[in-house]
């Protein structure tokens, strides 16, 4: 049970990272991941292995969308965009993890911790 | 590398090589950061490697990331949208000639009632079937999947020639007629067996093996 909810709650974490990255802009796999662990201070890290079938989830079901453009090498990469609908799920979804936190804080103290 | 790991993903052929691609243009990335940041060739090459611990538990991921829904998209792709094109202009085309004052020939065949020939609505469905076939290729239907489109038309019409039979033996009584079966052999052969050939014929270019565009790059 433990391990389903943690199991959720990082999937849903994962979620909000791409989805909230790729509202400022188009990004490649490699970049996002790259992005990810920056931006994060190195909390977050996602390899090859746990993104690209986040990446196809979300594109399945119509958040992102990916298409081929050449980077700034030249090299053709796959650049994923927020759709409409993913710009849509973007701001419940962030609600739904502030209230989170907040309830979390209220129970644990987490931001007084 | 990546095309031999993900070889039994069971993904659409162009699908499989779009994401074998991705796969491979990420490690290349990462091998040339590890190479940016001094490492050795085998060094960097070992540390793009190890963003993939189990290669089959990647695919199943990826399979199941990818297919869930695709299989249900991927039919409605190459199988229902070209089978219903083909099948409304099929119909379209009926009514439209029959509006228009077009009439089947119709010559007696003895106890098996009346052989109808619809000549020019015969000589559109080259057409359509080519038109399902068509499209049905172009969603990466198999060669059973392309025929199936273009012959979607004459499926229909011999399941609801076979509803409407069904019910008219039951209704009408008709079943103990000695000439019952013959008229309902001549009824299928006029509606299902005839525009089958057309449409077959004009399905015939789409029936070869399709050719699939090959990656731009080189997968490593």
């Amino acid at each position: 049970m433990v391990k389903r909810i943690r199991s959720k709650i990082s999937r849903g974490s994962a979620e909000l990272a791409i989805l909230s990255l790729l509202d400022k802009q188009p990004l490649y796999g490699f970049e996002i991941a790259k992005r990810i662990e920056e931006d994060s201070d190195g909390a977050l890290r996602f390899n090859l292995a746990s993104l690209y079938p986040m990446l196809y989830e979300l594109e399945k079901r119509g958040w992102i969308k990916g298409r081929w453009e050449a980077n700034r090498a030249g090299r053709d990469r796959r650049y994923y965009c927020l759709t409409p609908a993913g710009k849509k799920k973007l701001q419940p979804l962030r609600r739904e993890w502030r209230s989170f936190f907040r309830a979390l804080d209220l129970l644990a103290g987490v931001t007084r911790a | 590398m990546v095309r031999e790991k993900l070889a039994g993903v069971g993904l659409a052929p162009t699908q499989q090589q779009e994401t074998v691609r991705e796969l491979a243009a990420h490690l290349e990335d990462h091998y040339e950061e590890g190479r940016a940041r001094g490492l050795s060739d085998s060094d960097a090459c070992e540390r793009a490697l190890s963003e993939v611990a189990d290669w089959r538990r990647l695919a199943r991921h990826i399979h199941r990331a990818k297919q869930q829904e695709d299989d249900m998209n991927t039919r409605t792709k190459n199988l229902w949208f070209p089978g219903l094109v083909s099948g409304v202009a099929t119909m379209g085309s009926l009514f439209i000639l029959s509006r228009a004052g077009f009439q089947p020939r119709t010559f007696s065949v003895g106890s098996f009632g009346w052989l109808q020939l619809y000549i020019p609505w015969l000589l559109v469905l080259p057409m359509f079937g080519a038109l399902g076939a068509y499209l049905s290729r172009r969603a990466e239907g198999q060669r059973l999947t392309r025929l199936a489109a273009a012959l979607f038309p004459a499926i229909v019409m011999l399941e609801v020639l076979c509803l409407a039979l069904a019910v008219s033996a039951i209704f009408d009584h008709q079943l103990h007629s000695p000439t019952f079966p013959n008229r309902i052999a001549m009824v299928i052969f006029n509606w299902v067996v005839l525009p089958c050939v057309p449409l077959l014929l004009g399905a015939l270019p789409f029936l070869g093996a399709s050719q699939l565009r090959k990656p731009q790059e080189a997968i490593h």
